[in-house]
């Protein structure tokens, strides 16, 4: 644990502190006001007014990629969040328990494995119906399954491990094994996992909301800007450079993060 | 009364492979072992790998649930105690890993890791639990300034240290050591040794040994006792076995010895062969195949588990 | 007897971002043809790199200098990997710990020892198997003709240990390296690994390198005998001279704590712990352990001194007048 940290470790933080600051900090980084409408301006390419041009209602694109960071990246963030708080749980309980508890969670896994994810998802949100809440919610159901069978392959490793058994003798009660020793030794590669997991979170939200079942105009985030843009692709190619950019750039600094972290917690695998 | 009675324990571990559709191959790791530990003394057990000697020590601690058998501890049935009971009587019984580095939790500093034991059996908070950690510490000879460290930066011989730290911190009335030494460096090992006969004679802790190095098992034994697939062929005082073995396979085993630089030379010889598999353990004395004074008797007949002189317990026809 | 090996100032250190840490420190030893040389020290001393860089078969990272290496008549200043490749297996040979890691689990137990005499011999399929049966018999294998159409998984770990001495004696070699080869046994099964070196040493010839960190069994094998302390030799010697009569404060110090049987009381120990490579103590290594260390010791590294009879590393004798 004192290893030198990796430098893919480093950068992707730093980016992915810059992405997270963005976010946070936009109402005072957005240049304007994101619903702004302004029919004289309509579609004009990037000038120094408009960094990132207009669109068709004459709304400055900087300001709505901005706002709209917030809405793709706090998406995915809370949606991990709730992937990793059940498969954490689960897959702890699933591992430390045993018996039919481990069986009947182990079943349930298999079962959202064998039916395909997209199609999972699709008849979810068509169920519940679009908006935030309900991406957050769906991705959380669908992704749980991975995490869960990681936590729980490790805790089945460690609980053999003497350390386990010295506390077992020790008289340690259940949740304190869970607790104190195997949990805290069972997450350094659920952090790594969870990094992908937002990648693939930001993912999922970007692709609902460009199919229309995400998040609802005229609340921006990238994949919703990326549909509007869609009808102008020749003329005004600046409504989707940006937003595309921005998804792919995102997802190259966490999974820099991701490798660096993986590098971090198993130095050995990743020179291989 | 003795400290610890053990009466016919037995484990049996199913294996994977199927002997037949219904039915899975199992080993049996212990076979109705039968012993008795006085306060303050030391039982050494000694066998080869896969002889049964870990999982006894594993069955003694209750981290595996034997299949029939007793065991009294401290006067009072210890395969009875469950739950919340059990966990309360466990700071009486405690254990010393093989693997010192494995041994310790690796995200706890070793203050927190060895006075967990304290914290759970007596509520120790934040002050009581820095002062026992500094007695402990020096109790096992280490620096008290090293107790915000964490495992990784320590050597071998100091983890072992830690582990036993933990093992006497709440003074446990017997100690099960599982091959404390064997990872060891041989400059190391002395240390190790010496500490856990101080502790055991200032705390008069009864103890198990278990080890596969005899010469070990001699220096750290009242008694001992020779184990070969899941069974004692042989137990005595720790003199009296060493100088006048009975059973054969405890000849073989002192004769295959390399005798130490300054004892008489010799050649040593070892027995023919090697363990058998213990999920096809032979029918008969189980050591009967490599027995070099093997009778017909031998191989259908198990031999009883006798006295034949004070203390001295033989499992052999010709003993 | 004629000299089979010398090597002057090995020299082994690793490359880390935090500096060049040396694990061996000017390691210089001869064998004779024919002899047995044990090579005795705790884990971390170096003894195992000093064999394997005899082979060229240091661990990435680890570079070996040395000023001399001659072997057989021939000089090996700086060995190029063809030259290791012409030495390996055929000339110098070695035997490691782990029985149960070296054979390759998919392959018949025989064709592994065939192989050798394929690539190394050219020898057909067919006699390459009849000297691999052959072989294994020698190594005491039973029924080694029907045995070797078994996988390593049906072999137990004494009866591997003999087929990874078959292969390495495949090819005849004059030195065989054996790097702590009982270790992972059972003492009965030690026993009769031990003894069937022993054989093998005399019906073919070979000159043999004991290395482990057990005395006893060193004692039982090796005509001479060298000890490593933090990547050095500090006393090497006729077996019967170093251990009837040590003097290097260390091999003392290892000498008493062995637990002798029918001892009684508390074992003599040797206080304090192996140093690590990267963090060596100035002076002689050994100093922060030594019960005779003078201000001499903290200053300077001993060398290797001709005393009664042996080579000592330590300036209770005779420091440098």
């Amino acid at each position: 644990m004192n290893a030198p940290k990796p430098r893919a470790l480093k950068w992707g933080a730093f980016f992915l502190l810059l992405f997270a600051g963005v976010a946070l900090l936009a109402p005072w980084l957005s240049p304007q006001n994101p619903d702004r409408q302004s029919l004289a301006e309509r579609l004009e390419p990037p000038s120094p007014l408009h960094w990132m041009g207009t669109d068709e209602l004459g709304r400055d694109v900087a300001s709505r990629m901005v706002w709209g960071a917030r809405v793709s990246l706090g998406v995915g963030t809370a949606a991990v969040l709730a992937t990793t708080l059940i498969g954490v749980l689960l897959g702890a309980l699933a591992g430390a328990q045993g018996g039919w508890v481990d069986a009947l969670i182990m079943r349930a896994v298999d079962i959202f494995l064998c039916v395909p994810t997209l199609f999972l998802v699709l008849a979810l949100i068509v169920f519940l119906g679009p908006g935030i809440e309900n991406v957050i919610l769906v991705i959380a159901l669908t992704g749980w399954t991975d995490i869960a069978r990681l936590v729980r392959a490790e805790i089945l490793s460690l609980r053999e491990r003497e350390f386990v058994l010295a506390a077992r003798t020790a008289g340690a009660s259940p949740w304190r094994l869970i607790l104190k020793h195997l949990l805290p030794n069972a997450l350094g590669p659920v952090y790594v996992s969870v990094t992908f997991g937002l990648a693939g979170a930001i993912m999922m939200e970007a692709g609902l909301s460009f199919l229309g079942l995400g998040v609802q105009p005229p609340t921006p985030s990238w994949g919703s800007l990326l549909t509007s843009g869609q009808d102008y692709l020749q003329t005004a190619y600046w409504l989707t450079l940006f937003p595309g950019l921005a998804i792919c750039s995102s997802m190259l600094v966490i999974y820099l993060f991701g490798e660096g972290l993986r590098e971090y917690f198993n130095p050995r695998a990743a020179q291989r | 009364m003795a400290l610890l009675e053990v009466r016919e324990l037995t484990k049996r571990f199913a294996l994977s492979r199927r002997k037949s559709w219904l039915e899975r191959e199992a080993v049996t790791a212990v076979n109705r072992l039968s012993f008795d530990l006085e306060e303050g003394r030391t039982l050494g057990v000694v066998g080869e790998s896969g002889c049964g000697k870990t999982t006894l020590g594993k069955l003694l601690l209750r981290l595996v649930e034997p299949d029939s058998g007793g065991v009294r501890f401290l006067g009072a049935d210890w395969l009875a105690l469950r739950g919340g009971d059990l966990r309360s009587r466990r700071r009486d019984m405690q254990m010393v890993f093989q693997d010192p580095q494995a041994s310790l939790n690796p995200r706890m500093r070793v203050g927190e890791a060895i006075t967990e034991p304290l914290v759970i059996h007596e509520g120790l908070g934040a002050a009581g639990r820095a002062r026992a950690a500094g007695a402990l510490m020096e109790r096992v000879g280490l620096p008290g300034s090293a107790l915000r460290r964490y495992p990784h930066e320590f050597s071998g011989g100091q983890r072992q240290r830690l582990g036993i730290a933990r093992a006497v911190s709440t003074r446990p009335r017997l100690l099960v050591a599982d091959e404390p030494v064997s990872s060891l460096d041989v400059s190391i090992q002395a240390q190790i040794l010496n500490l856990l006969k101080d502790l055991q004679r200032q705390d008069g802790m009864g103890m198990i040994f278990i080890a596969h190095d005899l010469r070990v098992v001699e220096f750290m034994s009242d008694q001992v006792a020779v184990m070969y697939l899941g069974r004692f062929v042989e137990q005595a005082p720790s003199r009296a076995l060493y100088t006048s073995p009975r059973h054969p396979y405890t000849r073989a085993l002192l004769s295959a010895i390399p005798p130490a630089p300054g004892e008489e030379p010799r050649e040593a010889e070892g027995p023919e062969g090697e363990p058998p598999s213990p999920s096809a353990p032979p029918a008969g004395c189980p050591f009967h195949p490599r027995c070099p004074l093997k009778e017909p008797r031998c191989e259908s007949q198990a031999p009883e588990w006798r006295e034949v002189e004070p203390e001295h317990r033989v499992a052999c026809h010709l003993a | 007897m004629e000299t089979l090996l010398s090597l002057e100032n090995l020299h082994v250190s690793f490359h880390t971002p935090q500096g060049d840490p040396e694990a061996v420190r000017g390691v210089s030893l001869e064998l004779r043809a024919g002899e047995t040389l044990g090579l005795v020290g705790e884990s971390g001393c170096g003894k195992s790199l000093t064999a394997l860089s005899l082979l060229g078969l240091l661990p990435p990272g680890a570079t070996q200098t040395q000023d001399r290496l001659r072997f057989l008549d021939r000089e090996w200043d700086r060995p190029t990997p063809e030259d290791w490749r012409s030495l390996r297996g055929r000339e110098i040979s070695i035997v490691f710990q782990e029985p149960f890691t070296s054979l390759n689990p998919v392959m018949r137990v025989g064709e592994q020892v065939a192989e050798v005499f394929r690539l190394h011999q050219g020898m057909a399929r067919q006699a390459a198997w009849a000297a691999s049966v052959e072989m294994l018999k020698k190594v005491g294998i039973p029924e080694a003709a029907s045995r070797a159409r078994q996988y390593p998984h049906q072999f137990s770990g004494g009866m591997r240990q003999r087929t990874l001495i078959a292969i390495a004696l495949a090819c005849k070699p004059r030195l065989l390296i054996a790097d702590e080869p009982t270790t992972a046994l059972d003492v009965t099964v030690q026993a009769q690994i031990l003894k069937l070196l022993k054989r093998l040493k005399r019906e073919m010839g070979l000159t043999l390198m004991l290395i482990s960190h057990d005395l006893g069994l060193v004692a039982q094998m090796a005509d001479r005998l060298a000890v490593m302390y933090a990547g050095e030799i500090v006393e090497m010697g006729d077996l019967q001279a170093v251990l009837g009569d040590p003097k290097h404060p260390y091999t003392r110090g290892l000498l008493a704590c062995l637990p002798r049987l029918g001892a009684q009381g508390r074992l003599a120990s040797l206080e304090g712990q192996v140093p690590e490579i990267s963090y060596l103590p100035y002076g002689c290594a050994f100093h922060p352990r030594c019960a005779h260390a003078f201000k001499l010791c903290r200053r300077r590294d001993p060398e290797l001194k001709e005393v009664e009879g042996r080579r000592v590393a330590c300036h209770l004798y005779g420091s440098g007048e």
